[in-house]
């Protein structure tokens, strides 16, 4: 373990695609530490400081990385003023010089930015680690992982033989994309139901994806109901944007589908659609949701979306202290998902 | 004869064949209107590069492209002759000791570039496709960081080498030539 992820002190994470597998998956495995070892890791990042830039509104992603930070005994600079306004061409300063400023103040970086490619330039400027806490509609790493150490965790630490549904908006659904090209370089014998409108089917470039890689499979269809008894996994995805577009650039949902406060039944997950669910099936989203899940599906055991959340928090734990390089001494990579009989893939 | 036959031509003979076959098709009558006009051109030329398969109507686009000023060089130009592989096409010819055959990949992917010396075409060049891209292709996605962050270099990389597909190196965005 150790190699691998001291390899990555003082790197960035702007894209997944830039990390090996290996990489990831013993990131995932020190995230699942993380969840089990509380107090070892709670001075791992004592006396480091984060700065936290959020150009767009943001709840459970910018307190999930500072209640990270804060259980890794660091510190959080949240950075605030006119220089937000990212409209405001007068104040307005550059990503270039407002990066490279704060990496002389503080140890490691987390933006978000309505601009798509905004988190690359932010790294390249800067001379502290830069994590992509999302940029507009293109990447949003951590989400990803906080799903992958979600999907690990319900299905004993395996990402093999599994059918995993995802419905929503795939078109512009960045979390869905993400998602599935990463398993492709994760997981093994793996297919995939699409559940999706015409208008919001999964982009051909993933598709293109998934045919190349040996052993999966993907079929597309128009509703949940006829395929909700073969998934071991739902991925569900909003119809609406879950990001603010920039100015000028607005995305539209599929008005056939969610018309105002109405959302097809063919993409709604709700008690009745799980009747015919497997017993196992685990539900996730990324939040925030719109229609798509019905609140009486909260408190089923299957429903795993706030799951979600709790494990985003170890997984950024283990990334923060990974590029920082304050990885803990105590790690033993060999037991972690051991009590499940994990035999995680690399 | 087109180019893409003409280096193993050139190896055996050093005469470059000018005349071909003619039958009664229309296609081969197109391929011979093609090569007669393409030897011409070496003839013209002089010394510098021929290039074969240019889309109708796309060689001053290309030459654009290539950085080449037709006030400055010697550029000689037939437009929408016969193809029998494309139907119609543009064959061009340019004086210049080098040529970016990286661009004309990428933007004349099936042309075939032939060495033009003493008048005659000697030996063909094949292109390949850039990894990289900077400047030449504009990124299009309205909501891309280079649309904002003025001072940055538009950069295109090779994303699928068989598809010939370039995606902008921050946004991802496909390339729209």
């Amino acid at each position: 373990m150790a190699q691998q992820l001291e390899q990555l002190k003082g790197s960035h994470l702007v894209s997944l695609d830039e990390w090996s597998a290996e990489q990831i998956l013993h990131l995932l495995r020190l995230a699942e530490w993380m969840r089990t070892h509380r107090d070892d890791a709670s001075q791992l990042a004592a006396g480091s400081v984060m700065a936290t830039l959020f150009y767009q509104p943001s709840t459970r992603t910018r307190l999930s990385f500072e209640t990270a930070m804060l259980r890794l005994g660091g510190h959080v600079a949240e950075y605030e003023g006119r220089s937000l306004d990212t409209d405001d061409l007068v104040f307005r300063e550059t990503i270039h010089d407002l990066i490279r400023s704060l990496s002389q103040i503080d140890d490691i970086i987390v933006i978000r930015h309505p601009r798509e490619g905004s988190a690359l330039v932010a790294a390249r400027a800067s001379d502290v680690p830069v994590i992509n806490a999302g940029d507009g509609g293109h990447l949003h790493p951590t989400q990803t992982l906080a799903d992958l150490a979600t999907l690990l965790r319900l299905k004993g630490g395996k990402l093999r033989n599994l059918t995993i549904g995802l419905c929503g908006n795939l078109a512009a659904s960045r979390t869905a994309h993400s998602l599935v090209t990463t398993l492709c370089r994760l997981g093994h014998n793996l297919h995939f139901v699409l559940v999706s409108t015409r208008q919001n089917r999964m982009p051909d470039w993933v598709l293109a994806r998934l045919d190349r890689t040996p052993g999966f499979s993907y079929e597309e269809v128009d509703s949940l109901r006829p395929v909700i008894s073969s998934l071991d996994v739902l991925y569900m995805t909003s119809f609406y944007p879950t990001h603010v577009e920039p100015a000028g650039q607005a995305r539209q949902a599929s008005n056939s589908t969610t018309n105002g406060k109405r959302l097809s039944r063919d993409y709604r997950v709700t008690p009745e659609l799980l009747r015919a669910a497997k017993p196992d099936l685990a539900i996730l989203h990324p939040l925030p949701r719109g229609l798509e899940i019905d609140r009486a599906v909260d408190d089923d055991p299957r429903a795993a979306y706030f799951t979600q959340i709790s494990l985003g928090v170890d997984v950024r734990m283990a990334l923060i202290a990974t590029l920082l390089g304050k990885l803990p001494q105590q790690f033993d990579e060999s037991v972690v998902f051991a009590e499940q009989g994990s035999d995680v893939d690399e | 004869m087109s180019m893409s036959e003409l280096n193993a031509s050139a190896a055996t003979t050093p005469e470059v064949k000018t005349q071909a076959t003619a039958t009664a098709t229309h296609a081969v009558a197109a391929d011979e209107v093609n090569d007669l006009t393409l030897t011409r051109l070496a003839a013209v030329l002089g010394r510098g590069y021929v290039i074969e398969h240019v889309p109708a109507g796309g060689s001053l686009s290309l030459l654009n492209y290539l950085k080449i000023d037709p006030s400055e060089e010697t550029v000689v130009i037939a437009t929408n002759v016969a193809s029998r592989a494309a139907g119609h096409e543009d064959l061009l010819g340019v004086r210049v000791d080098e040529i970016d055959t990286d661009m004309l990949a990428l933007f004349a992917p099936h042309a075939i570039i032939a060495r033009v010396e003493e008048g005659k075409p000697v030996r063909t060049v094949d292109p390949v496709l850039p990894a990289r891209v900077v400047n030449t292709i504009r990124c299009v996605n309205p909501g891309c960081v280079t649309q904002t962050e003025p001072y940055l270099d538009q950069v295109f990389v090779l994303a699928d080498k068989n598809l010939g597909e370039y995606r902008c190196e921050y946004c991802s965005a496909a390339a729209q030539f």
